[in-house]
């Protein structure tokens, strides 16, 4: 037997009007990763005005105002906008396909999921409209500087009301992925054989669960803070801003591995094809993810450490914990290239990249983890080049990897080897000289959120290096777009057949794109990589003649 | 007791077990208090966790209809994940294929409906009232095309 056995039916072109209504996962699926690229667009663009304006002491382009606007904007729309939902997208592709469901178990949730996702980013961002400006008090919106009083206006207000739509949008999304999983397996598909990204997916929905109403309640706190009477967050009111804090960071540790984890289950899917082997140690990696979403609950405060109201000794010692589980999946992904037969393919270009970057970023974070050296490094550049070793050289490289596996399969197309690793190449060159030097800049002393800084010996040289460096990714980004439009709209690329990679999961075994339910033909599933052994199988089958 | 509810089960545990760690780590000998705000959130995540396996266990009566055993034999077979070779036990709840949707107006427009109640909260009643309408419309149309699906 073949992996892919029956032809798909012929489906006609897609309308405007068949994605405005579907409630087809794979179209809300590419719906949401087109929407979240066009935020990481958004998002990039802020960044690099602000890198045009740091590239020199003084201030030259901006004023502090619009500055503030913009780095609160590109953290809330990186992370709330861009980077969860590249991996909500991921999910909402492959999920059902890896689990061989038809779809998700509650389909039309599914799509208002993704539209409150688009409202709510569309809200946030529609602050820049207003004759206050948007939000202007980071992307954790910490009071009383986020109260009425020092944050005026209308845009802070609609920032809180972007990130509660997006909010349910989350929480809707994880409630059907967590169904179907558990309710939507296909015979044979127990526990222990679903693939690891949808593992990983399953603990992340889990987390947006217990986590993103946190957030939501906190908002509406602060919302009525803002619009009826400072009662829940402001000291000069009897309050307690220090409640924010908890609140907040409740939520926003987790939210770091529900920022990682998706994309750790891509380098686990990635891995193992690339280097011609099974997943090293299958077992260690499903445990190692539940852990991790285990520890994250118990390390929020490691970001309030400087409050001194806060147990230090108990988040260090919780912070330290979660390097466990984080290293043992790095082991497994090493022992699975040791002596594999290693494609450099582009998808596995970019998770080695991953490798080396979330490393840095995981290590400076251990560092970070221990109250003293918080204390040196708390709201300087060390942080800003820690954070973004870790969701860009991790999690963005990943998601890229993502994009140029699983591309093929959504579109039929492959994408350009050749863009793709000029695209790689830029990416980490200008990644590199981006943030490494930002290490040293935050121990020197530099401070994060400042639209000017003084010219200090060497500050001015290093950040005209970043700055320029910038640029590198910013082209990267491009090429990376014009490979998509080039590969799948405008129908250049290859076509790709329902296996280009030799992929081990269930959604190697059917048609590229899939079609409307996803299986014509089901290969038997007695492991974790089913079109592995449907293939084996075949090639065992005697051939005739 | 299907793998969803042990799921679930494991995460009340765990996170009850950590409310009570937070709790005694949290204690200030100075002040002579302890840290509520983070012993609430914890024991609320519990909460959370045991009010759907309570809620799950009392709609599904499947998952009254474990293999039978001894108590610290199914408190084993709870917390831990199933054995892959038993694959009875691990057959999901669904009772089969629903019927599934190929298109429907109602997730955009409850959407735009919920936009229209949070910019309604900010700007005032004649955004927030025909918000709160068309929530209500979507609601009705929402439940009578699932009712036409079946």
């Amino acid at each position: 037997m073949t992996a892919m056995t029956g032809a798909p039916p012929v489906e006609e072109p897609a309308r405007i009007i068949d994605y405005l209504t579907t409630t087809d996962h794979k179209k809300i699926g590419v719906m949401y990763l087109v929407t979240a690229v066009g935020f990481l667009v958004v998002g990039g663009i802020l960044a690099l005005i602000m890198r045009a304006e740091l590239a020199f002491p003084e201030l030259q382009l901006l004023d502090e105002s619009t500055y503030n606007q913009l780095f609160t904007m590109h953290g809330t729309g990186m992370i709330f906008f861009a980077i969860v939902p590249l991996g909500i997208g991921f999910a909402n592709y492959l999920l059902p396909l890896q689990v061989g469901a038809p779809d998700v178990a509650f389909p039309r949730l599914n799509a208002l999921s993704y539209w409150l996702y688009l409202a709510g980013g569309l809200v946030a961002f529609s602050g820049f409209l207003t004759a206050s400006g948007a939000a202007a008090f980071g992307w954790y919106g910490y009071p009383p500087l986020s109260n009425e009083t020092y944050s005026p206006g209308a845009g802070p207000n609609l920032w809180i009301m972007g990130l509660i739509l997006s909010g349910a949008s989350g929480i809707l999304g994880s409630v059907n992925f967590i169904a179907t999983v558990f309710t939507m397996r296909a015979p044979g598909m127990t526990m222990f054989r679903v693939p690891i990204f949808t593992w990983n997916i399953l603990v992340v929905s889990l987390l947006i669960l217990l986590t993103f109403p946190v957030l939501t309640a906190a908002l509406a706190l602060l919302f009525i803070d803002r619009t009826v009477s400072n009662a829940f967050f402001t000291p000069e009111a009897g309050s307690n801003s220090i409640l924010w804090q908890h609140l907040f960071w409740f939520f926003g540790h987790p939210e770091v591995y529900i920022m990682a984890l998706p994309f750790f289950g891509v380098v686990s899917e990635v891995v193992p094809v690339f280097s011609g082997k099974r997943i090293f140690g299958y077992r260690a990696l499903v445990f190692a993810t539940v852990l991790i979403g285990a520890y994250s609950f118990s390390v929020w405060a490691h970001h309030m450490f400087t409050t001194g109201a806060v147990s230090n000794l108990f988040f260090a010692a919780t912070s330290f914990l979660i390097a466990i589980p984080t290293g043992v999946k790095f082991f497994t992904w090493i022992a699975t290239m040791w002596r594999g037969r290693i494609r450099l393919a582009t998808p596995m270009l970019f998770v080695i990249g991953f490798l080396f970057q979330f490393l840095v970023g995981g290590i400076s974070g251990v560092f970070l983890a221990s109250p003293p050296i918080d204390y040196q490094a708390h709201d300087s550049y060390y942080v800003v080049a820690h954070m973004h070793y870790v969701l860009f050289g991790g999690s963005a490289f990943a998601a890229f990897a993502a994009f140029y596996f699983w591309i093929p399969k959504i579109s039929g197309r492959m994408l350009s080897e050749g863009l793709g690793k000029a695209h790689f190449w830029l990416v980490l060159i200008g990644f590199n000289l981006t943030f490494f030097p930002m290490h040293q800049l935050g121990l020197d002393g530099m401070a994060r959120r400042v639209a000017d800084y003084p010219a200090n010996p060497g500050w001015g040289e290093t950040n005209l290096v970043i700055s320029l460096a910038s640029g590198l990714i910013a082209v990267g980004t491009a090429l990376f777009v014009w490979n998509v439009v080039r590969s799948v709209w405008m129908g250049c690329g290859a076509p790709a057949g329902h296996d280009p990679w030799g992929g081990h999961s269930l959604e190697w075994a059917t048609s590229s794109p899939p079609p409307h339910h996803n299986f014509v033909a089901m290969p038997p599933i007695r492991s974790e990589r089913p079109a592995w052994d449907a293939r084996q199988a075949a090639a065992a089958e005697p051939r005739d003649g | 007791m299907a793998e969803e509810l042990r799921f679930f089960l494991r995460v009340a545990l765990y996170a009850a077990v950590l409310t009570v760690i937070y709790w005694f780590a949290s204690y200030n000998p100075v002040e002579g208090t302890y840290d509520w705000a983070g012993t609430v959130l914890l024991a609320a995540s519990a909460l959370a966790a045991a009010a759907v396996v309570a809620v799950a266990a009392a709609f599904a009566r499947r998952a009254l209809h474990g293999r039978p055993g001894s108590p610290p034999a199914l408190l084993g077979r709870w917390l831990l994940f199933a054995d892959p070779g038993g694959e009875a036990d691990e057959q999901p709840l669904s009772a089969g294929l629903q019927p599934l949707p190929r298109a429907s107006w109602w997730p955009l427009v409850g959407a735009v409906a919920a936009t229209l109640v949070a910019l309604g909260l900010i700007y005032g009643p004649w955004l927030l009232l025909p918000g709160l309408v068309l929530v209500a419309w979507v609601a009705w149309g929402w439940v009578t095309q699932l009712r036409s699906i079946r």
